[in-house]
């Protein structure tokens, strides 16, 4: 177990910047997961903590010791893939053996040790089956255990549940939780699933074209993104943004069709008065924080989809120009082409300026 | 548009497997059916033989009050669309939706007055001169849908065309395509392996495992009131909680660690269908309650992992042997490693035949 921390990392391939003065720290025993889309930089950063990269700048250190110049093998840090590359001819405990046979351990000194892993994953009445045999999960499970016998200062995962079926990647989700914090030691875990990096990390670092957006808390990054991006990306549905501007003089929020106004909120007032774009905003709004109206007040729309995904419905709602969705339990039903009112939550709401992408509150 | 009946289908391979087996499935003028499995269930079969790409073993099938079993794909009125978004770059809208027509050598007015038509429908009579990557993203999937309706098919067949895109996006898309078939009218078998896309999208979905089908209905009723543990667990996120248990005489449920006692009209409702006593209990996790409030009928738990998620939190907790996942609002906290009262919505509990694998109640 040990701390990592990248230091102003910059990465370019040719003239693409990867990594532009990426600084992170993850702490001793932390789970850090790195998320962002596609194409984002988050392997590559991940391949410079390993040393599988060079860095064009910036520096990496391990447990506050320098490793820019360290070979891989030097820095003694765990990989886990997507694909699990176990020897098909070794048994399980082979497999998890292997790295301490390398290591010219003894033979009572291996046992003890594949045992006590094979209790962590739940894999001991599996050590005398081949990869064949296993499952998908139990595979992950046996490739997490060849790593630990190593004893690695930290364990770098590059979006190891993508091969699974849903279901599997649902229950290796909590799985892996427990495991870490049974370990008690420093996972950074990279994946473009804002959903398995919301359940599993203590925080998350959001990357996106090769900068660092925001690093904190799961729940805080939900409830308080940074910019645009962070708002977009985390959450499903997608937040609703709504472009507006701000009646300075009432201090409403206009929509751009002018539709509908909303007041805002006392607290935010003094924020939003400093705005500079006050002409192009973005109100922000989860699903589940826009109710539908009981009463005959709110902005009026209409339902433009309905979908049941049994446990909520999502209600796509047209109002004005924009579309809406809206989050609803599953005992509220209307039909599509009804008419109906929508009130916003609006002290949870976000506003945006459309030109920095910045959040404003 | 027409209806799509499949009467008797059998589709067995040259090995001698067997891929549909005796699916009876009729789909009306104008419904939206999803049909919903796991890889090698059958669907893309079933949709393949709809459309004239492979022959049924035996069976028929009728687009409209036509057999077409003996129709090369070209003469059954059937549009197939794989994937949106494989428009022409170098054509304009325009000449994307009028490409099959051109195909087909229709005349010049013809083609004309029928693209006009089709972009009325789908409201892109302004962009028919762009280029599609100068659209959004809804627009394109507007103008692929042109090119597949400019023909005029009695059907669409869809096979998971929305696989490629990310996560929002495929979302927005969900919801336009929905939208579009309901406002048109289209007649529509869609393939999925989502769940949630068939729940948000099907006016019906059609559930199949292992070449069978399971169960045919409204989202809701699936979700709700699924006919075999396959459909219960295959439906729903996080899937259902399922506990192998023994009904004894006196109305106590048993599972490992675990008893439960039914509520009397549940027992009787049992004792009715008259099953052998080893059942299934499910449990969907928004139907698992937490509470620090210790009752007769609450279970004490440990609470194992705990996965916010930012609109709800996922606690996995164990009771005895037994793991249940419960979905919370975020506002309701509990600690890891502490123990909890857990109780179930006993009118939305399951009950499963163990050894027919049916539902009991």
């Amino acid at each position: 177990m040990s701390s990592i921390s990248v230091r102003k990392v910059t990465k370019q391939f040719g003239s693409n910047v990867a990594l532009n003065e990426v600084s992170l720290d993850i702490d001793d025993r932390e789970f850090v997961v790195l998320l962002g889309p596609t194409g984002a930089g988050k392997t590559t950063l991940l391949r410079c903590v390993a040393g599988l990269e060079r860095l064009d700048n910036g520096d990496i250190f391990i447990e506050q010791q320098n490793v820019k110049s360290q070979a891989p093998a030097e820095r003694d840090l765990a990989f886990v893939f997507q694909n699990y590359a176990l020897y098909p001819r070794k048994t399980v405990y082979q497999n998890i053996a292997f790295p301490l046979e390398a290591r010219a351990a003894t033979k009572p000194e291996i046992e003890a040790e594949v045992k006590k892993v094979a209790e962590v994953l739940h894999i001991g009445h599996l050590l005398d089956r081949r990869p064949a045999q296993l499952s998908g999960g139990e595979q992950q499970r046996v490739a997490l255990g060849r790593a630990m016998v190593r004893r690695p200062h930290a364990f770098l995962m590059d979006e190891p549940l993508t091969n699974l079926d849903f279901k599997l990647r649902t229950q290796m989700r909590s799985e892996l939780k427990r495991i870490q914090r049974e370990l008690n030691e420093t996972f950074f875990y990279v994946t473009n699933d804002q959903v398995e990096a919301m359940s599993m990390a203590d925080r998350i670092a959001v990357l996106n074209r090769g900068v660092i957006q925001q690093v904190g808390l799961p729940q805080d990054v939900y409830e308080h993104p940074v910019n645009l991006f962070v708002a977009s990306f985390i959450g499903s549905p997608r937040m609703n943004l709504i472009q507006c501007s701000l009646d300075t003089n009432s201090m409403d929020l206009v929509d751009s069709s002018g539709a509908w106004r909303v007041p805002v909120p006392a607290q935010y007032r003094e924020k939003l008065s400093a705005a500079v774009n006050t002409d192009s905003l973005l109100l922000g709004v989860r699903a589940e924080d826009v109710l539908i109206s009981a009463e005959n007040s709110g902005i009026s729309g209409d339902v433009y989809v309905v979908e049941p995904l049994g446990d909520r419905i999502i209600y796509d709602i047209r109002v004005g120009t924009s579309m809406v969705k809206v989050k609803t339990p599953p005992t509220y039903r209307v039909q599509t082409g009804s008419q109906l009112n929508i009130v916003f939550n609006m002290d949870r709401v976000h506003i945006f300026d459309a030109r920095t992408q910045q959040a404003l509150i | 548009m027409a209806q799509v009946t499949i009467r008797n289908m059998v589709k067995r391979f040259a090995n001698g497997a067997i891929a549909v087996d005796n699916l009876n499935l009729s789909i009306p003028d104008g419904e939206f059916l999803v049909l919903l499995g796991p890889s090698g269930c059958g669907k893309t079969t079933t949709l393949r033989s709809v459309a004239g790409l492979e022959r049924q073993t035996t069976g028929d099938i009728l687009i409209g009050d036509r057999v077409v079993n003996d129709l090369p794909p070209g003469m059954r009125d059937i549009a197939f669309v794989f994937q949106f978004y494989a428009l022409y770059p170098h054509m304009s809208v325009y000449e994307n939706v009028a490409f099959p027509l051109r195909a087909a050598q229709v005349k010049k007015d013809e083609v004309d007055r029928r693209v006009k038509r089709v972009a009325q429908q789908l409201r892109i009579e302004h962009v028919l001169r762009r280029r599609p990557n100068r659209l959004s993203s809804g627009d394109q999937q507007r103008v692929a849908l042109g090119r597949a309706m400019v023909r005029q098919p009695q059907v669409f067949l869809m096979d998971e065309p929305l696989t490629n895109l990310d996560a929002g996006l495929r979302a927005d898309m969900r919801a336009e395509l929905k939208h579009l078939q309901a406002d048109l009218g289209i007649t529509m078998i869609y393939v999925t392996h989502d769940q949630t896309e068939a729940m948000s999208m099907g006016q019906r979905v059609a559930v199949m495992n292992l070449g069978v089908l399971q169960q045919v209905g409204a989202p809701l009723d699936v979700y709700e009131r699924p006919s075999t543990l396959f459909v219960a667990g295959f439906i729903g996120n996080p899937p259902m909680n399922f506990v192998d248990v023994r009904l004894d005489t006196g109305g106590m449920l048993y599972g490992s660690g675990f008893s439960l006692l039914l509520p009397i009209e549940l027992v009787e409702k049992v004792r009715k269908e008259q099953t052998q006593p080893e059942l299934v209990f499910g449990v969907r996790a928004e139907d698992v309650r937490l509470s620090n409030d210790s009752k007769l009928d609450t279970l004490q738990a440990f609470v194992a992992a705990v996965e916010p998620l930012g609109d709800e939190t996922i606690y996995t907790l164990q009771i005895g042997e037994v793991f249940f996942r419960a979905s919370t609002t975020p506002s309701v906290r509990f600690a890891l490693g502490t123990h909890i009262d857990l109780s179930f919505n006993m009118d939305r509990i399951h009950l499963f035949d163990a050894k027919t694998q049916k539902r009991v109640i």
